[in-house]
């Protein structure tokens, strides 16, 4: 099972997908919404996603996984939407015959997921603060452009020839 | 919408969409292009995206691409700011 969806994560479905006879550990992961962040409050989330690459990055994903590591199944899926403080955003199952083999891999695939798949947290914080979390960007770089030049973008969009909004 | 034979679908996310105003723009291939020479294009036209040059990564047709990738009639290019998924 390799997913994205707007409706709850049910962690025993994804569990029940990656069961297996060949297996002797079955392990599960879950990204949950943290309520505090560097002192900072979170009232919730929105997540968004680039969705037919991030499906079709998240299937080949599974498929390196399963060409580095010995295991017997692997199931991803992501949130997307708005997320209250608890929620789960992801989740990760793999089975394999061994633990150690199931610890790896689960390990490697929530490292790349947060490297590689086009999908966006946007933090909103309880003092009313709205800001995508880029890593390495300058959050103010692009939350204090706006929304002035919103208005400039859209001055010079007119400008481009044959372009559509 | 419907994508015309001669052109490129632009797509952006999160930061980048707030910084050009748009989550899509279409452009026409007026003939070779590169997603470098676009990069230069897009960067021209809207400045605050030129300024997270360097954080952004870009797609063509859904797979993450060389500045030199050759563009072609009806590729979807997507601006693609630091991920952050998890």
């Amino acid at each position: 099972m390799i997913q994205l969806t707007h409706a709850a994560i049910d962690p025993a479905a994804l569990l029940e997908s990656v069961s297996d006879n060949q297996a002797g550990a079955v392990l599960l992961f879950l990204g949950t919404v943290r309520e505090f962040t560097a002192g900072e409050q979170t009232s919730h989330l929105n997540y968004t996603a680039y969705e037919s690459m991030a499906q079709s990055s998240l299937l080949q994903l599974e498929q390196e996984a399963a060409e580095q590591y010995d295991i017997v199944r692997i199931g991803i899926v992501h949130r997307l939407g708005e997320l209250s403080l608890g929620e789960v955003s992801v989740a990760i199952a793999v089975s394999s015959a061994h633990r150690a083999t199931a610890y790896e891999c689960s390990r490697w695939l929530i490292d790349t997921l947060k490297q590689r798949i086009p999908i966006w947290k946007q933090e909103h914080y309880t003092d009313g603060r709205v800001e995508w979390q880029h890593p390495g960007m300058d959050p103010n770089a692009v939350a204090g452009s706006l929304p002035g030049l919103n208005q400039a973008a859209d001055a010079l969009r007119s400008n481009l020839p044959k372009e559509q909004a | 919408m419907t994508a015309a034979a001669d052109t490129v679908s632009i797509l952006f996310f999160a930061a980048a969409a707030d910084l050009v105003g748009a989550e899509r723009l279409q452009l026409s291939l007026a003939g070779p292009l590169t997603l470098a020479e676009l990069q230069q294009t897009l960067f021209r036209e809207y400045p605050p995206l030129a300024a997270q040059a360097k954080f952004l990564m870009w797609a063509v047709n859904e797979q993450y691409a060389a500045a030199q990738t050759k563009l072609q009639a009806g590729d979807t290019i997507a601006c693609i700011p630091p991920v952050s998924g998890g």
